[in-house]
């Protein structure tokens, strides 16, 4: 996304507002490498990238965990530094959950509340409790929990506080498809009580069921965010019934315009070009002497997810 | 009328009184809760108890040795050592005897295990990035981590003494101490000793805890954290077993540790306490500021 000169009024109403971030780390990879991106009030934003993206550095950036070389953080208008008194107002969940083994679940709330500089007898713990919906096991040593109830016991503690931005890094891994859709069922109350989320995913349906934006990161630069509806307009992919698969895919590789091809056995997947006119795709397979049956836009986020990929390997290339 | 320049008399109910600013005392309300948070983690870990208890056990074991087998006969390397000869003629002696069988290896272990896990323990459990995720500042995170340590080692150190001291009055009696070199100590007098040699004790471990602080800042490795300090003892122990080295020798970090022996000559000679004091400054004060540097300037990659 396109950083624009915005108000310091407008940027504090904004929850989210990065630009230019670059992070290099020591071993000298580029984890993030100029990285833009604004996240509006009351939307659920998805952080879309494969593994090693930038996505968990990127996060961890607007925490004031890691360090970035370059660029600017702002979370509703204040600047992030290591323990900086906005992230007052940020909850997170970032990587897996991690407590205290020998402490109970109520136990590792209670300290966690109080060193972040809250009372320890806070009525915060009680909502954390319910929302963790651990039972007795609350009263359990964590060692003997199961991932499952980690997990939720983490979410429970990034909503202490009922903070207003809440960034969750990958919040539905490990848990059973229930454990899934109860999260994302949570995620969504959330978001209607007006909060703002930034959840970061490679799971692409999760991000398609939960999110109302998102941004696509690859090689840590953003290659295109907005609405999920806008993210899939923008690919150029067709999904195609023809009479010989193989022969039309051997033509289409040459075609100029044409970034990558896939078999879906039914049919193929053809990823173009922005600039490629759909309607130049039958006169090639026509000069072939290829019957095509069915032409269709593809527009389902996986297949705009991949095709921006491909865009962007090939741009750089 | 003009104003008087100067300001009105102040009463004596206005006595100057230190009233903290507000962010004082918020600062010093975090601070306090770190404290107690920091205390709530390392009370209940069963390493804590066993390490301590540990080290009440050893003067325990000693005495039941030294009741077993009799006094000891070979040459000693210095005066602390001594104790180890006459430990058997007072139960005063063996606090003493403890103190110097343990100072150099078990209590520099329990030193480098509490401060060397003081962060690498919040790592490997994954709460660190948890916690510095919200408005928790890192200098007073590290700092109430080092105190918790440094408190921890003063009752590892206390545990060896009273124990020792308990042990040895049960086992040997409550009588005035002799020196091997036939210099009497009163009960009292013996005490305020044991005191001073605890607490020195305790200063003589500061330069290599801090050390394994330092280490626990850098590294995710528990064991690598709490070995760095126990490696650092054994170098300096090596390095000082060389007289080729001469004075450089004084400047090892352990070389003084059983410096306190010299408080049982007549008179006392405290220039090798005040020395080896003098010594462990520069090396805790250094790492301390290296563990510090390095953390508030750390990514939090785990």
């Amino acid at each position: 996304m396109q950083s624009t000169v915005q108000s310091p009024k407008m940027l504090q109403a904004l929850p989210i507002h990065v630009s230019g971030l670059v992070k290099k780390f020591r071993n000298g990879i580029i984890a993030v490498d100029g990285l833009n991106l604004s996240v509006e009030p009351g939307q659920i934003f998805g952080l879309l990238g494969l593994n090693g993206a930038g996505k968990t550095t990127t996060l961890r950036m607007l925490l004031g965990l890691v360090r970035p070389e370059r660029g600017t953080i702002l979370i509703f208008g204040n600047p992030v530094t290591p323990g900086a008194p906005v992230l007052k107002r940020v909850g997170s969940l970032v990587d897996t959950p991690g407590f205290i083994p020998h402490l109970t679940g109520l136990q590792n709330l209670e300290l966690y509340w109080e060193a972040a500089g809250y009372g320890r007898k806070s009525p915060a713990i009680g909502e954390a409790v319910v929302l963790a919906n651990l039972g007795d096991a609350i009263h359990r040593e964590v060692r003997s929990y199961s991932f499952g109830m980690r997990q939720r016991l983490g979410i429970a503690r990034a909503l202490l506080g009922n903070p207003p931005l809440l960034i969750l890094d990958e919040p539905t891994t490990g848990l059973d498809p229930k454990q899934v859709r109860e999260v994302r069922s949570l995620i969504g109350k959330l978001a209607a009580q007006g909060k703002t989320i930034l959840l970061s995913s490679h799971l692409l349906n999760e991000v398609e069921q939960v999110c109302s934006h998102a941004a696509v990161i690859h090689h840590g630069r953003i290659v295109a965010s907005g609405s999920l509806d806008d993210l899939t307009r923008q690919s150029n992919m067709l999904y195609l019934e023809v009479s010989d698969p193989l022969a039309a895919t051997s033509v289409l590789e040459k075609a100029v315009g044409v970034i990558s091809i896939r078999d879906e056995g039914s049919g193929i997947v053809v990823n173009l070009a922005p600039w490629m006119q759909r309607e130049t795709i039958p006169r090639i397979l026509l000069k072939a002497n290829i019957d095509m049956t069915v032409m269709m836009p593809r527009r389902k986020l996986e297949e705009a997810f991949l095709g921006m990929l491909e865009e962007n390997e090939e741009g750089q290339q | 009328m003009l104003p008087s320049p100067f300001p009105p008399y102040r009463q004596s109910s206005d006595s100057p009184r230190w009233v903290p600013h507000p962010s004082e005392r918020k600062l010093l309300s975090e601070m306090m809760s770190l404290l107690h948070t920091e205390l709530a983690k390392q009370l209940p870990r069963p390493r804590t108890w066993l390490t301590l208890a540990f080290m009440a056990f050893i003067p325990v074991l000693i005495t039941v040795a030294f009741a077993l087998g009799g006094t000891a006969h070979a040459a000693q390397s210095s005066i602390a050592n001594d104790f180890l000869l006459v430990a058997t003629k007072s139960g005063l002696d063996m606090p003493l005897a403890s103190l110097d069988a343990t100072a150099p290896f078990l209590l520099v272990v329990a030193a480098s295990l509490f401060a060397g896990e003081a962060i690498t323990a919040e790592t490997s459990w994954g709460t660190l990035r948890s916690l510095l995720s919200k408005p928790v500042s890192r200098s007073r995170l590290l700092a109430s981590k080092a105190i918790i340590g440094a408190g921890l080692i003063v009752v590892a150190c206390l545990a060896v003494s009273v124990f020792g001291l308990v042990a040895g009055v049960v086992a040997f009696g409550w009588h005035p101490i002799v020196t091997p070199d036939a210099v009497t100590f009163s009960q009292g007098a013996t005490l305020i000793k044991i005191l001073i040699a605890t607490l020195y004790t305790m200063a003589s471990l500061a330069s290599l805890a801090s050390f394994s602080l330092f280490v626990s800042t850098v590294t995710d490795s528990t064991i690598g954290a709490v070995a760095s300090g126990i490696g650092l003892a054994i170098v300096s122990e090596i390095l000082d077993g060389i007289p080729a080295l001469g004075h450089l020798r004084t400047a090892l970090p352990t070389h003084y540790m059983l410096a306190w022996g010299e408080l049982f000559i007549q008179p006392p000679n405290w220039t090798p306490m005040l020395i080896g004091i003098a010594v462990q400054l520069p090396y805790t004060i250094t790492f301390c500021a290296l563990a510090w540097w390095w953390f508030t300037r750390k990514d939090i990659l785990s």
